[in-house]
């Protein structure tokens, strides 16, 4: 049974939590759970990662060579695997970045014609 | 593979690291310990397909499953030997057989010449329209022969050319190298030979451009090869000065080790100047006074090009032919009463394959070759085939139990190709090795002393290309329809059943059936050829030649090498007979200018008064300048007047032999003795005819022929050959010629020293080749064919076993069961014969130019080829036959 909160959540649409990862790691290197609340804080909580699913697309990344990992220290001095966005992420982020507003643009002007056109 | 393994294992960590965090955020959320590392574990999701899904990122998945099918295929062969032993065997015979031939074509006809940009070269050749002022060779084509000054005119004036260079071949010459002498393969060349052609020397120097010039010092180039041999590959051999055909020639260098000259297969030893044509060639220019390099109508010297960037052979051609017209036409004076003169056309011909000699000879035999050695394949394909299928049933259970815990019908058909491609992969390895053994007994085969070949056959990349192919296709072509059939499981019964009396469908036994009809067919084709091969080579060898050929020793000599002329060469020769003559256990000997069956000829053409040739008619005859004794030593029958005798010398009138055809031909109605005619300009009297013999080759039809007494006659003379009739065993006599010969004149090599016997083998070296190889293969086939249909026989009756035995409890007989698995395999047998029959014809057309005294659908070799198979078959099938016929009903009963 979903709880009241957890239908207020949308699942993420295929393809998009790797935007997600580029964008957060803009920032500066992170490891993975920061990663995870990261997305969930700045979304307003609205956006759920299930969390597992980051790893696979962190490895997924690292193949393509749009992020590096390296071993570090965080916060509360643990060792932990850190994640940073390399020239090539950052370069492809501008270009998926372009390409989501083009999409999200295009498919707003779709659902909602009539709105776009009456505003002033 | 290293990167990805630290990847996974850093994987675990994070993922525990990970949780943690999580659970220490929900405890400070002031959850208790366990519920946090509940939810935290829960918020993560499942572990294992995280896992998974990371692998999948690092793996290839494709890869993978190849390797581990590969592993598969491997365990599986290892596990049945015997059959991984006769399969491999079987495919390594097939794709051996077919790598070597390949690599006979390659070397031959595919290869380019070791040269620079060699698809810039090419060769000039001559094409119609006939005229008979211009030169024609043996056969009424034009020689690809040309004019010096026709040569020097081109080289100064073309456009298009960057090069253009001349060469001739010198044939054999004495070389008198440390006392020794010895009989080389020369060229003459223009001193931009090697330059034009790019070839590097690798010792010494290339000829400098003025030592093609009248009067330059004489100057030679070796080949590698004869470097390594004759000289122990040392440097001092440069400004060595050696003997050839009496003339000091300097060594200057040694050419590239690649380069084996401009046709593959005839190699070059040594390459010397123009310059040196008056001494080592000078029946080219005979009549006193004529230079070869000034005359316009001796055309003597074979040219090649290397056209420039961009420009196309037919730009080139065109002009190129502007220039030479005027200069071959130059001093010529059409005959009174013909038209204007019209010289042979230009003709450019691509030469990066070297010169076209030896690829004319075995196009044809390599491609039959190849044919042959294909349908070999195609029947060991077939046989793999049905093994395969015989095998899958007793793979049946794995397979059913394989698809029904879910893999897919795909995934196992690829399997099971990779199985059978492994298997051809492991034939074409050993398959190589045969294909090396293979090629070497086939250049030795066809080795004939008159033109020794040296063929490279170390496989290069472009065999071993052809052979991985091979493989490949061999693999998928008799893998998939066992595939595609093992896969096609009912699964219910097939799980329900054990291996030993699991039934397979009715149309498995069907598919192996057909299979033996196609090989059936194919090897009727291959038996058919093979008998036409050797009836040609039977009848070759036992036809009447018009003389004896049996104990008849040969010899050749050069006299003019060793600097004899004219009266002196007369003597020479005269000397060499009556001293052979005297040898213990020779009968009597004799002398000619040609070997008779020795596939070189002498042409002349002949003016009979009284007789009007028609326009364009073959006026031209064999001639044979022969010695005292040539009909009583050679056996030859004179059929009118009287045989030549030693007072026909010199001084006596011009006497002349003919043999029927010549005298039927010219004095049809009219007895010819005492009758003159014009040959070369020579008037001569008829004093004898004698029976037909033949002269060149076998094949040919006896050719008009003149004999008369070389002495009478003595220009150009190059060479000598003399023929020894003996007692017992002509090769006994060998070295004691050699002996006699050596102390006359040791300067004096012998060459083409063998007994007629062997010399009309080496003349039928393409026939016995085809026969031994078409038949070897034939065999092949039939063996393979016969193991075929053992194997389906057999198990054909092990599957009706208890049919039989229910026919045989009903009352059928021995003979009855016998009678009805015979049929069966007759059946096929039959079906086969039927294809196989036509195509066998078919084939029998294409092969008719090789053929000889049979015909291309010959009924007696057709109905031998269908004997032997069908005998060979009813032996293949009666041991099955017989097991079945042996079957106890009760015992076969109680197996079901």
């Amino acid at each position: 049974m979903p709880t009241k909160e957890e239908k207020k959540r949308i699942e993420l649409l295929q393809g998009t939590l790797d935007l997600l990862i580029l964008r957060t790691l803009l920032l500066g290197s992170a490891h993975g759970h920061a990663i995870a609340k990261a997305i969930e804080f700045r979304s307003d909580e609205v956006l759920q990662v299930e969390q597992g699913s980051l790893y696979p697309a962190l490895h997924r990344l690292i193949k393509r060579g749009w992020i590096s990992v390296e071993d570090g220290t965080s916060e509360n001095n643990r060792r932990a695997k850190f994640y940073r966005l390399t020239r090539k992420g950052r370069r492809q982020l501008a270009v998926e970045t372009s390409k989501w507003d083009k999409l999200a643009h295009a498919i707003g002007r779709i659902l909602r014609p009539a709105e776009e056109e009456g505003k002033p | 593979m290293r990167r990805r393994k630290r990847m996974l294992e850093d994987l675990d960590q994070a993922i525990r690291e990970h949780i943690d965090r999580e659970t220490q955020d929900n405890i400070a959320r002031g959850m208790p310990p366990e519920e946090a590392r509940y939810a935290a574990v829960r918020k993560f999701g499942n572990v294992t397909r995280v896992r998974e899904e990371t692998r999948e990122v690092w793996s290839f998945p494709r890869f993978e499953e190849l390797l581990q099918d590969i592993r598969y295929g491997l365990r599986l062969l290892r596990i049945s030997p015997g059959f991984t032993c006769v399969a491999i065997l079987t495919l390594a015979l097939g794709i051996g057989a077919n790598t070597a031939i390949y690599t006979l074509i390659d070397a031959v006809m595919l290869r380019m010449l070791p040269v620079k940009n060699p698809q810039e070269l090419v060769s000039l050749n001559l094409a119609g329209p006939l005229d008979t002022q211009f030169p024609r060779d043996v056969d009424g084509d034009f020689s690809t022969e040309f004019p010096y000054p026709a040569f020097v005119q081109m080289r100064e004036h073309n456009q298009v050319l960057s090069a253009l260079f001349a060469f001739k071949d010198t044939g054999r010459l004495s070389v008198l190298v440390n006392g020794n002498a010895e009989i080389v393969h020369g060229q003459l060349v223009t001193s931009n030979y090697f330059s034009a052609l790019g070839v590097r020397a690798a010792q010494g120097r290339d000829f400098a451009p003025d030592e093609d010039a009248a009067g330059a010092e004489s100057v030679a180039i070796v080949s590698y090869g004869y470097w390594q041999s004759h000289f122990g590959g040392e440097a001092s051999v440069l400004g060595r000065q050696i003997l050839v055909n009496g003339a000091p020639v300097t060594i200057i260098g040694v050419a590239a080790p690649e380069f084996f000259g401009l046709q593959a297969g005839s190699a070059v030893d040594l390459y010397m100047t123009m310059t040196m044509q008056p001494q080592i060639m000078p029946h080219v220019a005979e009549d006193p006074g004529t230079s070869a390099f000034a005359a316009t109508d001796v055309w003597w010297i074979q040219l090649m090009g290397r056209l420039k960037p961009g420009v196309t052979a037919e730009q080139a051609r065109a002009n190129l032919d502007v220039i030479y017209r005027p200069a071959v036409l130059q001093g010529l004076r059409p005959e009174a009463g013909s038209g204007p003169l019209i010289p042979p056309a230009l003709e450019l011909v691509p030469a990066g394959g070297g010169l076209s000699g030896l690829r004319n000879t075995f196009s044809k035999p390599l491609a039959i070759l190849m044919i042959v050695v294909g349908i070999v394949l195609l029947i060991a394909c077939v046989n793999m085939a049905n093994l395969l299928l015989v095998r899958s049933s007793a793979r049946a259970k794995e397979i059913a139990v394989r698809l029904s815990l879910g893999a897919s019908r795909g995934r196992l058909i690829r399997q099971l190709l990779l199985e059978s491609v492994l298997l051809s992969a492991f034939g074409g390895l050993l398959g190589l090795v045969f294909a090396y053994w293979g090629c070497n007994a086939l250049v030795a085969m066809m080795q004939h002393a008159n033109n020794p070949l040296s063929i490279d056959v170390h496989p290069d990349l472009n065999v071993l290309a052809f052979t991985a192919v091979a493989c490949i296709v061999t693999g998928i072509l008799f893998g998939l329809t066992p595939a595609l059939r093992a896969t096609r499981v009912e699964l219910t019964p097939a799980l329900k059943q054990t291996a030993a009396t699991l039934r397979t469908t009715r149309d498995k036994i069907y598919t192996t059936k057909t299979l033996v009809v196609a090989q059936v067919a194919f090897s009727v084709v291959l038996l058919f050829c093979a008998g036409l091969f050797v009836w040609t080579l039977m009848n070759l060898e036992t036809m009447n030649v018009g003389f004896s050929r049996d104990n008849l020793l040969l010899f050749g000599v050069s006299p003019n090498n060793g600097g004899y002329k004219g009266r002196r060469y007369a003597d020479l020769c005269r000397e060499i007979q009556s001293r052979v003559a005297q040898l213990p256990g020779v009968k009597s000997a004799t002398s000619s200018l040609i070997l008779l069956l020795s596939g070189n000829m002498w042409l002349g053409s002949i003016k009979v008064p009284g007789y009007s040739a028609r326009p364009n008619e073959n006026t031209s005859v064999s001639v044979l300048p022969v010695g005292d004794g040539f009909l009583s030593t050679m056996g030859i029958p004179l059929l009118q007047g009287r045989d030549l005798s030693p007072r026909d010398d010199e001084s006596a009138p011009k006497v002349a032999l003919v043999n029927e055809t010549l005298a039927r031909k010219y004095w049809p109605n009219e007895n010819p003795l005492g009758r003159h005619f014009t040959l070369r300009n020579v008037d001569m009297e008829v004093v004898g005819i004698v029976a037909d013999a033949k002269y060149t080759s076998l094949r040919r039809d006896i050719p008009p022929t003149v004999y008369y007494p070389y002495v009478q006659q003595m220009d150009s003379m190059p060479q000598m050959h003399f023929e020894m009739r003996t007692a017992g065993d002509a090769s006994a006599l060998i070295s004691s010629v050699r002996q006699v010969v050596a102390s006359i004149d040791n300067r004096l090599p012998l060459f083409d020293v063998r007994t007629q016997t062997q010399q009309i083998d080496d003349l039928l070296y393409q026939e016995r080749l085809f026969a031994k190889l078409v038949g070897f293969f034939a065999t092949l086939a039939l063996a393979l064919v016969c193991v075929g249909l053992y194997g389906v026989m057999s198990y054909s009756v092990a599957r009706r076993t208890s049919e039989i035995g229910i026919r045989m409890a009903l009352g059928a007989n021995r003979s009855n069961v016998l009678n009805m698995v015979l049929r069966g395999a007759f059946l096929q047998v039959g079906i086969g014969l039927c294809i196989g029959t036509p195509l066998a014809i078919l084939c029998g057309r294409y092969l008719a130019h090789q053929l000889y005294g049979v015909g291309r659908f010959d009924p007696l070799v057709l109905g031998g080829a269908t004997v032997v198979l069908s005998v060979c078959a009813l032996l293949a099938g009666f041991l099955p036959a017989h097991r079945a016929a042996s079957i106890e009903p009760v015992e076969a009963l109680r197996s079901e």
